[in-house]
Formats: C-alpha cells, structure tokens, sequence
C-alpha cells in the first residue's frame, strides 16, 4: 500500500516560497489568456482608442468579432488556388488529425500486442529496437522523408501523413507493451481452448482490457496533430488546417484586412482552436492520466 | 513427415497445428509495421545519409553524387559569425530550457506532492501547457507582451513602450520566446515526478522526520536522490533535441528571423521550407542533420553513461 506524506497542518517557510512561486506562474499563463477573450469581446474602435491613444474606454463587449471574423478565416493552397474557409479548414484538421492519430494508435497497439503476447524472438528485437531508437536521435531527416513520398507518389496527398505516422517508435508503445503484459495470459488461453481465432482473441478479448489506455492514448495523438500546423505546412501544402489558419493571419499579412484588427484576429484564434479546447475539456481527466504515464506532450 | 512421437503425444498435433497458427497471423500482422518501418525508418535515413554526399540536378530533376559540394558549403557556413551564434542559440536554449526546467518542475513537484494549499488546481494549471494548442499559446503570449503590455503601459503611466515582436524592434524578443518555450514546456515533468515522489517508502520520510530532519533536509536527503533517475531520463532525452529545438521560433516569427535569433533545429526547417521548390537546400540541410547526429549520439550516450554512473 502506497501510503501519502502527512499533511502539514502550518505552512513551512519552504512551501510558502514555493507557493508563492506557483502563483508567479499561473498568474504569468492565465493573464494572457484573460487578456485573449476579453480583447475577442471588445468592440474593434475600444480597442484602437485604448491601444493608440491610451484613452480609458467603456468595456463594452460585443460578440461581433467572433461573427466578423468567420468570413475572414480562409486559407489560399499556393499551388491549387483553392480557398477554404473556416468549415474547409476544420474538415482537412479532422481528416488530418483523426487519421493520423488512428494510423499511429493501432500500428502501436498491434506491435505492442504481438511483442508482449507472442514471446518470439523478433518481439525482443523489435523492444529493444524501439528503446535503441528512441534514445536515438536523428536531426534532418525531412527532406528525405519528402523525397521518399515523392519516390512513391503520394506527396502532397493527405493520406501521405497517417502513412507517415503508422508507426510504433514512442513511448507510448512502450506503455501498451506494458498494458497488455499485465493482461492475464488465462483469458486468451480459455478463448483459445473454446476455438476462437488469434484475432478474435486480440479484438474481443484482450484489446477491450487495455481499451482505456488506447482511448486516452489516440485522444492526446488527436490534440497533438490538431495542434500540429508545421508539418502540414510542408506535407500537405494543397490541404490547409486550422492551426496553419492561425499562423497565417499572425503571422503573414495575406490576410491584411484581418490583421489589422487585433479583437478580429483574437477571435478567430479563439474559433480556430474552439474543438481541440471542448476535447481538452471534455477528456481533463484522462489526459491528464496520459500525460503522467507518457512523460510527454506525444 | 510427422514423427510418431508427436504423433502420439496428447495434443502434439493441436499444438504444431496452434504454433503455426500462430506464426501465421504475427507474421500477417506484422508485415505492414514492419514495412513501414523500413521505408520510413531505414529508408529514409539511408537516403538521408546519401543525400548528405550529393547535390541536386534541377536541370534534370535527380540528386546526382557530390562528395564536396555540401563540405564546401559547410566550410563557408563555419566562418561565418551567424552559424556560430545559431549552434551556441542552440546550446543556450536547450541549457537554459533543461536547467531552468528541471529545476522549476522538480519544486513545484515537490510542493504537490507534500498537497499543500491548493496543489490540485497547481496541478491542473501546470498541466495545460501541454495539452492547449501550442499555436494559440504563443498567439496569446506574443499578443499581450507585445500589444497589451505596451497598452496598459500607454494607459497606467502614461509610458510609450513599443512592441518588442516588431521586426524592427531592438533585441530581447528571442529572450521572451525562450522564456516562453520554458513557461510552457515543464509541466508534464511536473506531474510525471510528483508520481515518482509518491513512489518514495513512507518509512524512510518518517524516520526523517522523527530525526526533526527539515523540509529542505527531506526533500535534497530523500526525496531527490529517490527521483535522480527520473530526473536523468528527462535530461538525456533533452540532450537529443538540442538541435532539434526550434524555440517556437515558427510560431513567433514565422520566417522573419535574423541569424543572431535562430538555432540550428530553426534553420533546418527555414532552409527545406524555403528550398522546396528548387529542391537546393535538401542536400545540405541532410549534411548539416548529419555533422549534428554525429555531435548529438555521442553526447546523448555519454550523458547516459554518466547519469547511470551517477545513479550507482
């Protein structure tokens, strides 16, 4: 039994310190994000007259930006001249990030599954494979990555990006390895002696087991690629999502219109990262399970 | 043939006839993994390492064979001041982020652990860096360090302060993004030691603290060394991204960046995204990812080495 430390009753001088130091942060993260929606929420000439000309001016909140801004978030691909707008940009990040996130978690619950199920000898070479290349690290890859999906025809094609992420070489591998090592050989074994077949097995009885941790796993893959406007910006070119949507108008001044109104600019933020923030909401608590065990951000 | 032993042997043919069942379908489903790995794995770092030795024909659209063309463009590289600054960018940035970090995560850790005031909210504060769009994070950040700041300053004090993001703005941005990549970087450590806190034997803290051992005498005499291997873990994996690190320039800057404000990870990514139509830069940036693999393993490794040393 894992027993707690005692609760001091008197704050010591050294959680004092430390307290104080935590507060430092969360003033230092949430005062920008305050900042965010309530400059989102105030009315565009409040704002130049409060920026400009430092003038004390009435809050008064509008949702109008969030409704301006709509028509101004689209994205130009460079090399088709097709414009997406806001619905376009979040269908290629739901087909980006879902697919990605899907391709990565089974191809690493399918290797963790045979390596920990089947003690052959290629499942302790593919492990210790994993751990060589994970403490391996290799700098500048990309450009031959894209030369490879050149070579096999499918750069620039959204299905390029799960394909690149069918892999297992994360921590998370390690983690179902672990998950389904700790799964009771008995349940697979009276399956087998009733004839199910080794993929039943795998599907009916031994993934439902470890269906948690997959769930949390593809969730945190999900948020990442969201989240994920760079490789995008490289691989998928003729497909903008979301988050390259907010890059761009803070970034660039293609959009010059929206840039120069920062309650616009901060409303799109806002709209453009509105799905991943209700999933952030919705799974608090499983993430934050998933980020004690990976260690990292995936 | 069968052999009459097997045969005979109760279950021996069921069993053959399950082991080869059993062959059968970890080979059918590892055959996609394990093509993937070697097309995108091997593959590409074996094209990666060819690249780093050929220069492309755009004339006729292939990479042909050049063993000195990216070692000169190497050598020119080197004597400039700029690249110097990017690799010591670089280094100060993964020193800094890996310190400060550490350090950082490894307190507040502490205070959770101990479930000091408020240490529940601590935890889920320190955990939403991690899971918030890192975009939106830098947006947020660069829009009220350079907009609101300066406005409250205008309104409060009556003080002109300009946008220190402004291109043309005196130096210190870099320093804010590297604080920023700092703010936002250390919070899953956080969670991941307050685990390896709890996993610290009750009977040793309480034989400390029967000993009148103090809170600091706790936390450097048991605490610490109970977690030096997690700790560890976290550094050596910081060692193989120090010229990965692109100091959430991108999201900052975009492209519009001095070399004095890049790194090496940075400049990797401008030169193939900017290259990507001439295709010119890809050979080089393999080269140059190569020199910083071969700088990078053997400082990972012995970073291991002495961490495992340490631990013993």
């Amino acid at each position: 039994m894992r027993l707690k430390p005692q609760k001091r009753k008197k704050p010591d001088a050294l959680s004092i310190g430390i307290g104080i130091l935590l507060c430092v942060y969360v003033i230092g993260l949430f005062a920008p994000m305050i900042w965010t929606v309530i400059i989102s929420l105030m009315d565009p000439d409040a704002y130049y007259s409060f920026y400009q000309e430092g003038t004390a001016v009435p809050f008064a909140f509008t949702t109008e930006n969030f409704k301006n801004a709509i028509p101004h978030i689209k994205v130009t691909s460079e090399t088709t001249s097709l414009t997406y707008n806001m619905v376009g940009l979040y269908i290629n990040s739901l087909k980006f990030a879902v697919f990605s996130a899907l391709a990565f978690t089974v191809c690493s619950t399918i290797v963790s599954y045979l390596t920990a199920r089947f003690d052959f000898k290629f499942s302790k070479i593919v492990y210790g494979f994993v751990i060589v290349a994970m403490s391996l690290p290799i700098v500048g890859s990309m450009p031959s990555e894209i030369q490879m999906l050149q070579n096999l025809g499918i750069y620039g094609q959204w299905i390029s990006v799960p394909i690149l992420r069918f892999n297992f070489l994360s921590v998370y591998f390690l983690v179902f390895h672990a998950t389904f090592r700790g799964i009771s050989k008995e349940y697979s074994e009276a399956a087998k002696i009733d004839g199910a077949s080794n993929l039943r097995i795998m599907l009916r009885v031994v993934v439902p087991q470890a269906m948690n941790i997959i769930v949390t796993v593809f969730v945190i893959m999900f948020i990442t690629y969201w989240n994920d406007y760079q490789v995008p910006m490289l691989y998928l070119k003729d497909y903008p999502v979301a988050a390259y949507a907010v890059y761009q108008f803070v970034n660039t001044t293609r959009n010059a219109a929206f840039n120069s109104s920062v309650p616009l600019q901060m409303a799109g933020t806002l709209l453009m990262t509105l799905p991943v923030l209700l999933t952030v909401i919705i799974f608090n608590k499983r993430l934050r399970v998933s980020v004690s065990i990976g260690g990292i951000k995936g | 043939m069968k052999r009459i032993d097997q045969i005979n042997a109760p279950g021996g043919i069921r069993r053959r006839h399950r082991d080869r069942a059993d062959r059968t379908f970890y080979t059918i489903m590892m055959i996609l993994p394990v093509v993937q790995l070697l097309i995108f794995y091997f593959g590409v770092n074996f094209q990666s390492i060819c690249m780093a030795f050929q220069k492309y024909d755009a004339k006729n659209n292939v990479f042909i064979w050049d063993t000195s063309k990216n070692l000169t463009l190497f050598k020119i590289d080197i004597q400039m001041a700029g690249f110097w600054k990017m690799v010591s960018n670089s280094l100060s940035v993964w020193l800094f982020t890996s310190l400060s970090g550490t350090v950082l995560a490894v307190t507040f850790a502490y205070y959770i652990y101990r479930r000091n005031l408020m240490s529940n909210f601590f935890k889920f504060v320190l955990f939403l860096p991690s899971v918030l769009p890192g975009i939106l994070l830098a947006v947020m950040y660069k829009k009220f360090v350079g907009l609101g700041v300066p406005a409250f300053m205008n309104y409060l004090f009556d003080t002109t302060v300009s946008d220190v993001f402004n291109a043309g703005a005196a130096g210190g941005r870099v320093n804010l993004i590297t604080l920023f990549t700092v703010w936002v970087s250390f919070g899953p450590q956080v969670l991941v030691y307050t685990g390896a806190m709890d996993r610290v034997d009750p009977a040793m803290l309480e034989a400390g603290r029967l000993d009148g051992a103090s809170p600091l005498q706790e936390f450097f005499k048991i605490i610490f060394p109970n977690i030096s291997s997690t700790v560890s873990t976290f550094l050596i994996i910081g060692v193989s991204s120090i010229f990965t690190n692109q100091n959430n320039l991108v999201s900052f800057l975009g492209f519009d960046t001095t070399t004095a404000e890049s790194t090496i990870g940075y400049y990797l990514y401008k030169k193939v995204y900017e290259d990507f139509q001439r295709k010119s830069g890809f050979c080089y940036a393999a080269f140059l990812g190569l020199i910083c693999t071969m700088i990078v393993i053997p400082l990972a490794f012995g970073a291991r080495k002495l961490f495992d040393k340490g631990d013993d």
